[in-house]
């Protein structure tokens, strides 16, 4: 059956990209009878045009960024480390633009920030060197809107098996996934460390739900689009609702570079390039935008008028500060017999028990969480940098050969800290296919990120250890260019001074401009931001139409 | 396409016969476990490289992942055509520095072992490969070449691994070689059933209290609601 993808010449509002909070805004407000336009930068792709291919999915060639197969090089950046340095080309930043955004390839991992998260300044006190700040909002302001995102969108996990885990009111619409084998070893680990291992609460089915088929247990998982459509990516949960509505157009291959504002500085619309780079207008009564941490704030930056000199909603000059990423730290380890982890997902089991632990005694800030995991990939297996073995030769081979099947990475993920000077705005000298300018991503780690990936980078050893490893291999602490979880640079505050949307995600400066995605956030959690963005976006469209249905937005 | 003049030496330590630009591949007298039933030589003709260049960077691949009496290598995977298809495709970018990286190893060859790369023995072979195996680039190393020693090695490993294990519709990993040599399946179109090994079949699942809705305070805040 082919979905309706209606011309609609007047929205009432225009949704500017796809991904975690476009689509579920696009949906809600069509859902409520409002005309939208859902505008996307890349491509409007089936899931069956996808495939599991690792060479194209992760070894791409230079100059075919434009499949859709590829994500991590489709938009380019610059980077520097500090804004004394001259910013180079990098590929550090992990977004997929295509409809559905990269809710299409992520691991799925769809847990709910804890209520600690919401206010650690007020908990664990101030960071040098660092902008910790509590949100303006609490748990109980999403915990509904969490549940209505696991509904919703298609959540399996088990409620109560995580004793860290929030209150809620009702359990997740599906089981668990099968466990897989750095899932066993991950639970053997944790009970004997006294340690909590519990099912990763996942968007992907583990039975029929919404009409989508339950997982394969395929192993190639994360970094890939799921051929059937059991990842509950936006592609198909969100986005066909929508159109069923008949209310909603996607616009996709519509790269908006600017959103306009009238004489009183109202968001009047957008103008935005065609494939080839045609330049056209829509207007709508409001504008959300949703293009997450990295490329929200470069089309707010790009969005200057008379009114809005330093760009749009940047009256507090905080548009693309407090850049913020999950640092990460991981360990390999290889066992006597097989795992084989080209079967599963990439992670069924988490584990929270250093989740928030207090600074004082630990002598670092904020906390983490362990994603035991593997996957099936063979070209990066037999590349994979190891300290004394050539790259080649017998003795690579025979390593190749002997531990594809026998490995697993105990991956531990972190809290980022905020910092004003880690920040997005646009490269001067750097264009894109579209001829506008690329993010520019300064970023420096706080030394308590490293202090973090050293107590983290420990357990990691310790779990693959307690699960009987004969060999493991960790890596050292760095400084990420970029990562795929982007967050902060339009920050959620009471003060329009030091932030740059209030707490329903309305723009300070501009109140029919909404800004729904990982720049809202003002931590960064410690991993996983999507359920949290889900969440945020279907409370964001409740305010938007309880608004309009006020005529506070005309 | 060209042909180079080739010793009767390089012939035999390559197992390649070339006519033209065509060119046989394959395993011509090997013991063990690949029989010639399996991996017959076949006939292949050069797309991108031309046949010295092509017949070095076979050896180099062959030595790369080596093949023995018990397993195949890149030999069998056939990964020269990966390599070779790979060059005009998705690859292309690469195709200078093959052929300015090949003149390069060749000129090192020369300076160091006193042969072109294809004439040398078997050992010395795998001497000229060690020996641009190393942080910085050895003394015979052309200071003219664009790219530096171990920067070459780095891309012909690279891809060699890529014709090992990537979709045998690239031309690599022939008949699934490299992916039966780490007992990969293959990309299985319907997924797999649990138990997925000993582990995860033995080791028993972990007993969690049953769920309870929440006891305490229900504040949760709905957009709208009083």
């Amino acid at each position: 059956m082919s979905l309706p993808n209606p011309t609609i010449r007047r929205p009432d509002v225009i949704v500017i990209g796809t991904g975690a909070a476009g689509a579920v805004m696009a949906k809600e407000l069509s859902t409520k009878g409002l005309q939208v336009v859902a505008m996307e930068m890349g491509s409007f792709q089936k899931t069956r045009h996808f495939d599991q291919d690792e060479l194209q999915a992760m070894h791409p060639a230079s100059n075919n960024h434009d499949h859709p197969n590829i994500y991590r090089h489709d938009q380019p950046n610059t980077y520097r480390q500090s804004s004394d340095d001259q910013a180079v080309e990098d590929h550090g930043i992990h977004m997929q633009s295509t409809v559905g955004g990269s809710t299409l390839h992520y691991t799925g991992i769809s847990w709910r920030l804890h209520e600690n998260d919401f206010k650690e300044r007020s908990l664990f006190g101030d960071l040098d060197g660092a902008d910790v700040q509590d949100w303006p909002i609490d748990y109980w302001d999403l915990e509904h809107y969490y549940e209505k995102a696991e509904y919703e969108v298609g959540i399996s996990g088990l409620a109560g098996a995580n004793p860290f885990d929030p209150p809620r009111r009702r359990p997740y619409p599906m089981p668990p996934v099968p466990r897989t084998s750095s899932g066993a070893l991950a639970d053997m680990a944790a009970q004997k460390l006294g340690w909590h291992s519990y099912p990763a609460p996942l968007a992907i089915n583990s039975r029929e739900y919404g009409g989508r088929p339950p997982v394969m247990n395929c192993g190639f998982c994360e970094s890939y689009v799921c051929t059937i459509g059991a990842r509950s990516s936006m592609l198909v949960t969100m986005i066909p609702q929508a159109l069923r509505t008949g209310n909603c157009q996607i616009r996709a291959d519509a790269c908006v570079r600017e959103i306009v504002v009238d004489e009183d500085g109202r968001a009047e619309g957008v103008i935005y390039l065609d494939k080839d780079l045609r330049e056209h207008r829509l207007e709508a009564r409001a504008v959300i935008v949703c293009c997450n941490g990295v490329h929200t704030p470069r089309l707010l930056l790009m969005s200057k008028s008379n009114l809005f000199p330093d760009g749009l909603a940047n009256s507090s000059g905080k548009v693309g500060r407090h850049l913020m990423f999950n640092y990460y730290q991981s360990a390999r380890g290889f066992y006597e017999k097989d795992l084989n982890e080209y079967k599963g997902v990439m992670d069924s089991r988490i584990i929270q028990d250093f989740y928030d632990p207090d600074p004082d005694k630990y002598g670092f800030f904020g906390g983490g969480v362990l994603e035991p995991r593997g996957d099936g990939e063979t070209i990066s297996f037999a590349n994979l940098n190891m300290p004394r073995l050539r790259r080649w030769g017998a003795r690579r081979k025979k390593w190749i050969m002997d531990n594809y099947t026998r490995y697993m990475v105990a991956l531990t993920s972190m809290q980022s800290m905020s910092q004003e000077s880690n920040m997005i705005d646009l490269d001067p000298d750097v264009n894109d296919k579209w001829g506008l300018p690329v993010p520019r991503v300064t970023y420096n780690v706080h030394p308590n990120e490293h202090k973090l990936g050293d107590f983290f980078r420990d357990r990691a050893r310790e779990l693959l250890d307690t699960a009987g490893a004969h060999g493991i291999v960790a890596s050292p602490n760095f400084v990420p260019h970029g990562d795929a979880h982007l967050m902060g640079t339009c920050r959620m505050g009471n003060d329009p001074a030091t932030s740059v949307v209030n707490k329903f995600n309305q723009a300070h400066d501009v109140d029919n401009l909404f800004i729904v995605d990982g720049s809202s956030f003002v931590t960064s959690g410690k991993s996983n931001p999507t359920l949290t963005i889900q969440a945020l976006a279907f409370r964001c469209a409740d305010y938007i139409v309880t608004q309009m249905a006020r005529l506070n937005i005309r | 396409m060209t042909s180079k003049p080739f010793s009767r030496r390089s012939f035999l330590s390559n197992t390649a016969r070339a006519t033209g630009g065509v060119i046989t591949l394959g395993v011509l007298s090997r013991t063990g476990a690949i029989d010639a039933q399996e991996t017959p030589p076949f006939e292949y003709t050069w797309q991108n490289l031309d046949a010295r260049q092509g017949r070095t960077v076979d050896a180099l691949t062959r030595m790369i992942m080596p093949s023995d009496d018990n397993d195949p290598g890149a030999a069998e995977a056939r990964v020269i055509v990966y390599i070779d298809r790979a060059l005009g495709s998705h690859r292309a970018e690469y195709k200078e520095s093959y052929v300015s990286g090949l003149a390069a190893f060749d000129r090192y060859c020369q300076l160091s072992h006193e042969a072109g790369f294809l004439d040398l023995d078997t050992r010395n072979q795998r001497r000229a490969l060690m020996g641009i195996d190393r942080a910085r680039s050895p003394r015979n190393w052309p200071d003219d070449a664009p790219m530096g020693a171990r920067d070459f090695l780095r891309m012909l490993v690279t891809h060699t691994m890529e014709g090992m294990f990537s979709d045998p519709s690239y031309g690599g990993n022939y008949r699934e070689t490299g992916w039966k040599l780490i007992r990969f399946p293959g990309r299985a179109a319907f997924g797999y059933d649990p138990p997925f090994s000993e582990f995860d079949m033995t080791i028993p699942e972990i007993e969690y209290p049953e769920w309870k809705p929440y006891d305490g305070p229900m504040k949760s805040r709905i957009v709208g609601e009083a």
